[in-house]
């Protein structure tokens, strides 16, 4: 069930512009560790403002990092003409993103701890993902006999 | 370089100035004292950031460049580098954002 959920959200990352296979695995962990850690969150805070924060703080970082990722995947082979919608993209993103957190911080109430769990989701994801590159690249230890 | 480090000793150096007048006064001050200070602070935050996120296209577009078929890990690599440098353009206005209303320092 969890491999036929990992293909369904790779074909749709797909179909939406993630041509880099790294790039939409890593654009998939962190849509699974946000709906996951926001899930846990609410049970664990018995559906309390601390939990909410949380899926509010994964939620805009996850839609940051989606357009970051898609824009980084666009940037490095920018093509004729492009350049204007992608500053639009990154800008509109960053303006979204702070006006979204302001709301949430000076008008909803919302817990300021939850909220930087929250964001720090795309953190942990890139660590996790960096960790998970090393344990890959350590070299197998042979027997000996190789040669 | 130099430049830029002048101006952030010269920015500190005002900060520490401005609070320290304002602990004269007793704390009647503090909220255009915080005001300025996530001004300041946002200002920093947002420079250095954007001056980390530049470089490190830079450095991509020029390593695709060169080497078009490492394409795809250079993108990952920026992609997670944008990212982390990014989430502290966004933890510095969260912070900012608690000082200017949640006021833990005070109204």
């Amino acid at each position: 069930m969890f491999r036929t959920l990992v293909q369904k959200i790779d074909a749709m990352l797909y179909r939406r512009g993630f041509a880099v296979a790294d790039a939409r695995r890593l654009m998939r962990n962190q849509m699974l560790l946000a709906a996951g850690g926001s899930a846990v969150a609410c049970l664990a805070s018995g559906f309390a403002n601390w939990g909410f924060s949380f899926a509010a703080g994964a939620l805009i970082i996850s839609i940051n990092f989606w357009w970051l990722s898609k824009a980084a995947q666009e940037l490095v082979r920018v093509k004729q003409g492009a350049m204007f919608t992608l500053l639009t993209l990154f800008y509109g993103r960053l303006v979204l993103t702070a006006a979204a957190i302001a709301g949430l911080v000076a008008w909803a109430g919302a817990s300021v701890y939850g909220l930087l769990a929250g964001l720090s989701t795309v953190v942990a994801n890139a660590a996790l993902w960096g960790v998970l590159q090393m344990r890959h690249k350590v070299p197998s230890v042979g027997k000996g006999k190789e040669a | 370089m130099r430049k830029a480090l002048m101006m952030t000793v010269a920015m500190v150096l005002f900060a520490y100035a401005a609070f320290a007048s304002d602990g004269a006064a007793a704390g009647a001050a503090v909220g255009p004292v915080a005001a300025w200070a996530t001004a300041i602070g946002m200002g920093i935050a947002a420079g250095l950031c954007g001056i980390g996120q530049g470089l490190g296209l830079k450095a991509a577009c020029e390593g695709t460049a060169r080497n078009p078929e490492a394409g795809g890990k250079i993108t990952v690599t920026l992609i997670l580098g944008l990212a982390f440098i990014e989430s502290l353009a966004i933890y510095a206005l969260v912070v900012n954002l608690i000082l200017l209303f949640v006021k833990p320092l005070g109204a």
